[in-house]
Protein backbone atom coordinates (compact mmCIF):
# COMPACT_ATOMS: atom_id res chain seq x y z
CA UNK A 1 0.00 0.00 0.00
CA UNK A 2 1.21 3.55 -0.99
CA UNK A 3 1.95 6.29 1.71
CA UNK A 4 0.78 8.81 -0.24
CA UNK A 5 -3.47 8.90 -0.17
CA UNK A 6 -6.21 10.66 -1.73
CA UNK A 7 -9.95 10.91 -1.66
CA UNK A 8 -12.04 11.25 -4.47
CA UNK A 9 -15.13 12.87 -3.79
CA UNK A 10 -17.97 12.62 -6.83
CA UNK A 11 -21.31 11.62 -7.37
CA UNK A 12 -20.45 10.17 -10.49
CA UNK A 13 -18.77 6.24 -10.34
CA UNK A 14 -17.57 6.48 -13.65
CA UNK A 15 -15.42 9.87 -13.16
CA UNK A 16 -14.41 8.63 -10.01
CA UNK A 17 -12.84 5.54 -11.37
CA UNK A 18 -11.10 7.57 -13.95
CA UNK A 19 -9.75 9.65 -11.41
CA UNK A 20 -8.91 6.77 -9.15
CA UNK A 21 -6.85 5.20 -12.37
CA UNK A 22 -4.91 8.55 -12.82
CA UNK A 23 -3.93 8.61 -9.29
CA UNK A 24 -2.97 4.87 -8.04
CA UNK A 25 -0.74 5.60 -11.48
CA UNK A 26 1.10 8.34 -9.61
CA UNK A 27 1.15 6.21 -6.80
CA UNK A 28 -1.30 7.30 -4.66
CA UNK A 29 -3.47 4.95 -2.74
CA UNK A 30 -7.04 5.97 -3.28
CA UNK A 31 -10.32 6.59 -0.75
CA UNK A 32 -13.62 7.18 -2.58
CA UNK A 33 -17.01 9.29 -1.54
CA UNK A 34 -20.14 9.74 -3.93
CA UNK A 35 -20.53 13.11 -1.96
CA UNK A 36 -19.70 15.80 0.60
CA UNK A 37 -20.96 14.19 3.78
CA UNK A 38 -19.75 10.28 2.95
CA UNK A 39 -16.63 12.14 2.43
CA UNK A 40 -16.25 14.09 5.56
CA UNK A 41 -17.82 10.34 7.57
CA UNK A 42 -14.88 8.75 5.89
CA UNK A 43 -12.17 11.56 6.61
CA UNK A 44 -13.77 11.41 10.75
CA UNK A 45 -12.37 7.69 10.78
CA UNK A 46 -8.91 8.54 9.41
CA UNK A 47 -5.78 8.20 11.40
CA UNK A 48 -4.18 10.53 9.23
CA UNK A 49 -6.01 13.09 6.57
CA UNK A 50 -4.79 12.45 2.70
CA UNK A 51 -2.77 14.13 1.12
CA UNK A 52 -4.96 15.38 -1.26
CA UNK A 53 -8.70 15.56 -2.06
CA UNK A 54 -10.48 16.20 -5.63
CA UNK A 55 -13.86 17.36 -5.15
CA UNK A 56 -17.15 17.89 -7.54
CA UNK A 57 -19.48 20.26 -7.19
CA UNK A 58 -22.80 19.02 -7.52
CA UNK A 59 -23.45 16.07 -5.82
CA UNK A 60 -26.63 15.02 -3.76
CA UNK A 61 -26.72 15.36 -0.21
CA UNK A 62 -23.42 17.48 0.17
CA UNK A 63 -22.23 19.59 -2.41
CA UNK A 64 -18.41 20.24 -2.67
CA UNK A 65 -18.32 24.27 -1.98
CA UNK A 66 -20.16 23.00 1.89
CA UNK A 67 -17.38 20.57 1.98
CA UNK A 68 -14.92 22.66 1.12
CA UNK A 69 -15.90 24.77 3.21
CA UNK A 70 -16.88 22.37 6.25
CA UNK A 71 -13.09 21.02 6.09
CA UNK A 72 -11.31 24.11 6.22
CA UNK A 73 -13.17 24.94 9.59
CA UNK A 74 -11.63 21.76 10.96
CA UNK A 75 -7.75 22.58 11.94
CA UNK A 76 -6.83 18.83 11.93
CA UNK A 77 -7.93 18.80 8.40
CA UNK A 78 -5.69 21.72 7.56
CA UNK A 79 -3.04 19.83 5.57
CA UNK A 80 -4.96 18.55 2.91
CA UNK A 81 -4.95 20.04 -0.55
CA UNK A 82 -8.40 20.32 -1.39
CA UNK A 83 -8.84 20.28 -5.84
CA UNK A 84 -12.03 21.16 -7.02
CA UNK A 85 -12.93 18.68 -10.48
CA UNK A 86 -16.08 19.76 -11.80
CA UNK A 87 -18.31 20.69 -14.87
CA UNK A 88 -19.22 24.57 -12.91
CA UNK A 89 -16.89 26.56 -15.37
CA UNK A 90 -17.98 30.24 -14.68
CA UNK A 91 -15.80 33.00 -13.07
CA UNK A 92 -17.64 33.48 -9.82
CA UNK A 93 -17.94 29.92 -9.23
CA UNK A 94 -14.10 29.35 -9.80
CA UNK A 95 -13.82 32.23 -7.33
CA UNK A 96 -16.59 31.30 -4.15
CA UNK A 97 -14.36 27.58 -4.55
CA UNK A 98 -11.10 29.41 -4.25
CA UNK A 99 -12.32 32.06 -1.43
CA UNK A 100 -14.41 28.81 0.37
CA UNK A 101 -10.45 27.39 0.48
CA UNK A 102 -10.03 25.40 -2.17
CA UNK A 103 -6.41 25.04 -3.55
CA UNK A 104 -7.21 24.83 -7.09
CA UNK A 105 -9.67 23.91 -10.08
CA UNK A 106 -10.03 21.26 -12.97
CA UNK A 107 -12.90 22.10 -15.53
CA UNK A 108 -14.22 18.75 -16.71
CA UNK A 109 -13.65 17.41 -18.96
CA UNK A 110 -10.03 17.19 -18.78
CA UNK A 111 -6.82 15.08 -20.26
CA UNK A 112 -4.74 13.33 -17.93
CA UNK A 113 -2.14 15.75 -18.73
CA UNK A 114 -3.86 18.32 -17.37
CA UNK A 115 -5.08 16.67 -14.26
CA UNK A 116 -1.07 15.69 -13.20
CA UNK A 117 0.46 18.90 -14.26
CA UNK A 118 -2.18 20.21 -11.97
CA UNK A 119 -0.75 17.91 -9.23
CA UNK A 120 2.83 18.61 -10.40
CA UNK A 121 2.11 22.38 -9.37
CA UNK A 122 0.60 21.44 -6.22
CA UNK A 123 3.52 19.14 -5.50
CA UNK A 124 1.44 16.39 -5.08
CA UNK A 125 2.71 14.05 -8.09
CA UNK A 126 5.11 11.82 -6.83
CA UNK A 127 5.93 9.56 -8.55
CA UNK A 128 4.53 7.38 -11.94
CA UNK A 129 4.04 3.76 -11.19
CA UNK A 130 2.84 2.88 -14.48
CA UNK A 131 3.17 5.28 -17.87
CA UNK B 1 -36.61 34.18 -19.11
CA UNK B 2 -33.53 35.20 -21.29
CA UNK B 3 -33.40 34.27 -24.96
CA UNK B 4 -30.48 31.87 -24.86
CA UNK B 5 -27.47 32.57 -27.83
CA UNK B 6 -26.33 28.46 -27.78
CA UNK B 7 -26.30 27.71 -31.60
CA UNK B 8 -25.28 24.06 -32.80
CA UNK B 9 -22.12 24.95 -33.79
CA UNK B 10 -21.12 25.54 -29.75
CA UNK B 11 -22.82 22.44 -29.11
CA UNK B 12 -20.93 20.89 -31.65
CA UNK B 13 -17.70 21.80 -30.37
CA UNK B 14 -18.19 21.32 -26.75
CA UNK B 15 -18.96 17.60 -27.41
CA UNK B 16 -16.25 17.03 -29.46
CA UNK B 17 -14.00 18.19 -27.02
CA UNK B 18 -15.76 16.20 -24.06
CA UNK B 19 -15.57 12.96 -26.21
CA UNK B 20 -12.10 13.83 -26.82
CA UNK B 21 -11.36 14.17 -23.63
CA UNK B 22 -13.50 12.33 -21.26
CA UNK B 23 -13.62 9.22 -23.65
CA UNK B 24 -11.55 8.70 -26.03
CA UNK B 25 -8.66 10.20 -24.22
CA UNK B 26 -7.34 13.00 -27.03
CA UNK B 27 -7.79 10.88 -30.52
CA UNK B 28 -11.82 10.51 -30.53
CA UNK B 29 -12.72 13.03 -32.59
CA UNK B 30 -16.64 13.11 -33.21
CA UNK B 31 -17.81 13.77 -36.85
CA UNK B 32 -20.34 15.09 -38.01
CA UNK B 33 -23.23 12.38 -38.53
CA UNK B 34 -26.16 10.12 -39.00
CA UNK B 35 -29.02 10.89 -36.26
CA UNK B 36 -29.50 8.10 -33.73
CA UNK B 37 -32.64 5.52 -34.79
CA UNK B 38 -35.31 4.97 -33.32
CA UNK B 39 -34.93 1.53 -33.18
CA UNK B 40 -31.63 1.35 -32.12
CA UNK B 41 -32.82 1.45 -28.32
CA UNK B 42 -31.53 4.75 -26.88
CA UNK B 43 -29.86 6.34 -23.45
CA UNK B 44 -30.64 9.37 -23.05
CA UNK B 45 -28.75 11.38 -20.44
CA UNK B 46 -30.06 15.09 -19.23
CA UNK B 47 -29.06 17.84 -17.07
CA UNK B 48 -31.16 20.72 -16.34
CA UNK B 49 -30.16 24.02 -16.28
CA UNK B 50 -32.18 26.38 -14.17
CA UNK B 51 -31.90 30.63 -13.29
CA UNK B 52 -31.27 33.19 -15.97
CA UNK B 53 -32.44 30.58 -18.53
CA UNK B 54 -34.40 27.51 -17.93
CA UNK B 55 -34.34 24.18 -20.14
CA UNK B 56 -32.11 20.96 -20.60
CA UNK B 57 -29.44 19.62 -22.48
CA UNK B 58 -29.53 15.87 -23.62
CA UNK B 59 -27.45 13.16 -24.95
CA UNK B 60 -28.82 10.72 -26.77
CA UNK B 61 -26.65 7.55 -28.22
CA UNK B 62 -27.72 3.74 -29.13
CA UNK B 63 -27.62 1.38 -26.02
CA UNK B 64 -24.99 -0.42 -27.45
CA UNK B 65 -22.64 2.50 -28.30
CA UNK B 66 -23.34 3.72 -24.22
CA UNK B 67 -21.90 0.28 -23.55
CA UNK B 68 -18.88 0.71 -25.66
CA UNK B 69 -18.62 4.46 -24.14
CA UNK B 70 -18.22 3.11 -20.67
CA UNK B 71 -15.48 0.55 -21.25
CA UNK B 72 -13.57 3.61 -22.82
CA UNK B 73 -14.11 5.68 -19.92
CA UNK B 74 -13.36 2.65 -17.47
CA UNK B 75 -10.96 1.40 -19.07
CA UNK B 76 -12.20 -2.01 -19.75
CA UNK B 77 -10.47 -4.34 -21.32
CA UNK B 78 -10.80 -7.65 -23.18
CA UNK B 79 -14.66 -7.11 -24.10
CA UNK B 80 -15.20 -7.33 -20.49
CA UNK B 81 -18.92 -5.70 -20.89
CA UNK B 82 -19.77 -3.12 -18.44
CA UNK B 83 -22.67 -3.35 -15.72
CA UNK B 84 -25.96 -1.69 -16.75
CA UNK B 85 -25.67 0.86 -13.58
CA UNK B 86 -22.43 1.96 -14.61
CA UNK B 87 -23.78 2.38 -18.55
CA UNK B 88 -26.33 4.78 -16.59
CA UNK B 89 -23.49 5.99 -14.65
CA UNK B 90 -21.33 7.04 -17.46
CA UNK B 91 -24.03 8.46 -19.58
CA UNK B 92 -25.14 10.94 -16.71
CA UNK B 93 -21.87 11.84 -16.50
CA UNK B 94 -21.34 12.82 -20.05
CA UNK B 95 -24.66 14.71 -20.18
CA UNK B 96 -23.59 16.57 -17.09
CA UNK B 97 -20.31 17.82 -18.33
CA UNK B 98 -21.75 18.57 -21.46
CA UNK B 99 -24.67 20.20 -19.71
CA UNK B 100 -22.00 22.19 -17.87
CA UNK B 101 -20.28 23.55 -20.79
CA UNK B 102 -23.35 24.90 -22.44
CA UNK B 103 -24.33 26.45 -19.10
CA UNK B 104 -21.12 28.65 -19.47
CA UNK B 105 -22.65 30.16 -22.86
CA UNK B 106 -25.95 30.84 -21.23
CA UNK B 107 -26.53 33.86 -19.45
CA UNK B 108 -25.90 33.67 -15.45
CA UNK B 109 -26.94 32.92 -12.60
CA UNK B 110 -28.04 29.66 -13.67
CA UNK B 111 -27.85 26.73 -11.79
CA UNK B 112 -26.77 22.92 -12.95
CA UNK B 113 -29.01 19.90 -11.73
CA UNK B 114 -27.84 16.38 -11.41
CA UNK B 115 -28.17 14.31 -14.63
CA UNK B 116 -30.85 11.61 -15.13
CA UNK B 117 -30.77 9.10 -17.54
CA UNK B 118 -33.59 7.23 -18.90
CA UNK B 119 -34.49 5.12 -22.57
CA UNK B 120 -36.68 7.72 -23.25
CA UNK B 121 -36.43 11.25 -24.23
CA UNK B 122 -39.75 12.15 -23.19
CA UNK B 123 -38.84 10.39 -19.66
CA UNK B 124 -36.63 13.64 -19.19
CA UNK B 125 -37.70 16.47 -21.20
CA UNK B 126 -41.21 17.49 -21.35
CA UNK B 127 -42.86 20.34 -23.20
CA UNK B 128 -39.24 21.46 -24.16
CA UNK B 129 -38.56 23.47 -27.21
CA UNK B 130 -35.39 22.42 -29.40
CA UNK B 131 -33.11 25.40 -29.26
CA UNK B 132 -30.24 23.77 -31.33
CA UNK B 133 -28.59 20.16 -31.82
CA UNK B 134 -25.89 18.37 -32.96
CA UNK B 135 -25.65 15.14 -34.75
CA UNK B 136 -22.01 13.99 -34.57
CA UNK B 137 -20.81 10.03 -34.62
CA UNK B 138 -18.14 8.25 -32.80
CA UNK B 139 -16.94 4.54 -33.51
CA UNK B 140 -19.66 4.29 -36.15
CA UNK B 141 -22.84 5.00 -34.29
CA UNK B 142 -24.86 8.25 -34.16
CA UNK B 143 -24.39 10.91 -30.87
CA UNK B 144 -27.26 13.95 -30.74
CA UNK B 145 -26.77 16.71 -28.26
CA UNK B 146 -29.64 18.69 -28.07
CA UNK B 147 -30.41 21.65 -26.31
CA UNK B 148 -33.95 22.41 -25.10
CA UNK B 149 -35.74 25.51 -23.59
CA UNK B 150 -38.46 25.32 -21.65
CA UNK B 151 -41.88 27.05 -22.26
CA UNK B 152 -41.92 30.01 -19.86
CA UNK B 153 -43.66 29.41 -16.57
CA UNK B 154 -43.28 26.03 -16.63
CA UNK B 155 -42.09 23.34 -14.40
CA UNK B 156 -39.61 20.82 -16.22
CA UNK B 157 -40.07 16.89 -15.40
CA UNK B 158 -37.30 16.43 -13.14
CA UNK B 159 -37.15 12.76 -14.03
CA UNK B 160 -35.44 9.77 -11.69
CA UNK B 161 -32.17 11.29 -10.08
CA UNK B 162 -29.05 9.81 -11.88
CA UNK B 163 -25.90 8.82 -9.26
Amino acid sequence: MSDVRALVIDDSRTMRAVLVRQLQTLGYDVLQAGHGQEALDLLEEQAEPPALATVDWNMPVMDGLTFVQTVRKRPQWRGITLMMVTTESEHGQIVRALAAGAHDYLIKPFLPEAFVEKLDLLGLAPRRVDA
Amino acid sequence: MTTAVVTAADVEMITTEVWGSAVAAGSGAVATGARPRRGDGLAVGAVRISGAWDGWVTLEVPVATARRVTAAMLGLVGGEPPAAADVADAVGELANIIGGNVKSLLPAPCTLGLPVVADDLGAVVERGSELCRADLSWDDAAVCVRVWQSPEGTTPNQGREGS
